[in-house]
């Protein structure tokens, strides 16, 4: 069952590290690109989306890094959970300041890869809540199951405490 | 050194000396690979926008039922799904149409005599959506012609036209429609669409009146684009876009013609507008797409809701008053929070690292008393 969970655990981690190496690329290749959006400026940060798409491609190959070759993965949930707290954030911040034109995640890759700029944004919308939804879940297991532990611990402890010498 | 296949079982060598192993240049090579293809990607997505990128400059001519009607002349800059087009009619009114790759931006400069008004102003629409709907029929036209949007296409149904007229209604059953055929070369502009309209005419409430000789519908209009090659792209060289009438009685002989129609492409030529590009030139993607506002006076009629401030191809803004201001302050302090809490969140590893190194000082530091 432990190791079920585990594997579940690693697959999931594996899939991530996948989804994560590909968007960072597609940053990164993105902001290579000319095109006259990349010199705008972002609504949030006030950076031109050519930095925005450096950072957060080098933030994202980061955590696939980290998602591929870390042996603890407490890490690699902690780092997905972080990163898609941040984009979460983000993309409530441009909610929240009305700015409703697609997140420019992409880049110029959607030109060159002919997908429309709305396909790409509700994929990686999708993308951003399977590793929420993930990462969260598996903190929440995670978590549950140390209270168990302790809890288990603590009521032996106390039984200890209770029996007669 | 030594390494050990696990899955073979057998043992490779490989030694300081040079000699590489099979799991080395395997490793090696796809690694060469990945970056030989990330490098192509590369090249790939910074020169398919080069490429794309396009300026026509040329006139049209306007002929209604065989009389001139109106003329003019035209520049249009297109960048995949992005447009400004500027046409000027022979009676002088102007129409500066563009997008900022979501709304439209339409601008009528003041071409009047600007001695005999006391506040001459140009005027200023921002509407939703790329496509100019409100735009005059003869800038639509270019659109369609010059830019790459599969999403304009799928949606052409839901556009009006000036020749719609009474068929345009949300009822699917007696809508017209388009049918669309594009380049295969590179941007993939459009080369052909048909608007064929139903075989009646839509009465009051249900009724129907059905159109004799066109029971499968009728060809309302056709835009067909010619096209040249500039560079690498396969860009319009001459648009002709007319407008189509059903055959109709109004004589004994005419009534024979009317058995004869042999199908929904059968109708009558009304109105034909030529659209002839004199030049044309491959350029490099604007910064914007959206027309420059050249009177400082205008009045600009913003459509939407809460927007913000755009660009304009020369840099500059299409500041919307009061309005823009008010969304400023609006914006600025929402903004702050989600920089706000954007700043907490980079902070939270830097807080793990630090609880981890605390908590592992105290542990080495809390050791057990002996």
């Amino acid at each position: 069952m432990n190791k079920n969970r585990l594997g579940f655990s690693r697959l999931f981690m594996l899939a991530s590290g996948a989804l994560l190496a590909i968007t960072s690329l597609a940053k990164i290749i993105s902001a290579f690109g000319i095109t006259g959006m990349l010199d705008k400026s972002d609504p949030i940060l006030g950076v031109h989306f050519r930095t925005l798409l450096w950072l957060a491609g080098a933030l994202e190959l980061m955590a696939a890094y980290i998602c591929f070759f870390s042996k603890q993965i407490i890490t690699q949930v902690v780092m997905i959970a972080w990163l898609s707290t941040m984009f979460l954030t983000y993309r409530l911040g441009l909610l929240l300041i009305h700015y409703h034109s697609p997140c420019p995640c992409l880049g110029n890759l959607t030109d060159a890869i002919h997908i429309s700029p709305q396909t790409a944004d509700t994929a990686m919308k999708i993308g951003l809540a399977y590793l929420l939804v993930g990462s969260y879940g598996i903190l929440f297991h995670q978590w549950w199951k140390n209270r168990n532990v302790e809890v288990g611990r603590s009521a032996l402890g106390s039984k200890g405490k209770t029996r007669p010498a | 050194m030594h390494f050990r296949s696990k899955r073979a079982g057998t043992s490779v060598n490989c030694s300081p000396r040079g000699k590489v192993s099979k799991h080395s240049r395997v490793g090696g090579c796809s690694g060469l690979l990945l970056l030989a293809l990330v490098l192509f990607s590369i090249c790939t997505v910074s020169n398919a926008s080069q490429r794309s990128a396009f300026m026509l400059w040329g006139r049209f001519d306007d002929v209604l039922k065989g009389k001139h009607q109106n003329a003019g002349s035209f520049t249009v800059r297109a960048f995949e799904s992005n447009a400004l087009v500027d046409v000027t009619f022979e009676n002088g009114f102007r129409e500066v149409t563009g997008t900022d790759g979501k709304d439209t931006f339409t601008y009528y400069p003041f071409t009047g005599n600007s001695n005999a008004f006391e506040n001459p102003n140009g005027r200023a629409t921002i509407s939703y959506g790329r496509f100019p709907r409100n735009a005059q029929f003869a800038p639509q036209i270019l659109w369609l012609a010059c830019v790459h949007d599969p999403e304009l296409l799928t949606n052409l149904h839901t556009i009006r036209f000036p020749f719609d007229a009474h068929y345009y209604t949300n009822n699917t059953n007696v809508q017209i429609i388009p049918k669309i055929t594009t380049s295969k070369a590179p941007p993939g502009l459009v080369t052909s669409i048909k608007w064929y309209a139903p075989g009646f005419v839509p009465g009051p409430g249900t009724n129907r009146y059905t159109i004799s000789g066109y029971p499968k519908g009728w060809l309302m209009a056709q835009v067909s684009v010619g096209e040249t090659n500039a560079g690498q792209l396969s860009i319009p060289a001459k648009i002709v876009c007319t407008e189509y009438n059903t055959r109709f009685v109004t004589n004994a002989a005419q009534l024979s013609q009317l058995r004869n129609i042999t199908g929904p492409d059968d109708v009558l030529p009304v109105d034909i507008i030529t659209f002839t590009v004199t030049n044309a030139e491959v350029e490099s993607p604007l910064q914007s797409y959206v027309p420059e506002i050249l009177d400082k006076t205008a009045r600009v009629d913003d459509k939407r809701s809460g927007m913000g401030i755009v660009h304009v191809v020369s840099g500059k803004w299409w500041t919307v008053g009061a309005h823009i201001a008010k969304y400023k302050t609006w914006a600025s302090r929402r903004r702050l929070v989600v920089l706000a809490l954007l700043f907490l969140l980079l902070l939270f590893p830097i807080y793990l690292i630090a609880k981890r190194l605390v908590i592992g000082k105290t542990r080495l530091t809390n050791k057990p008393h002996k």
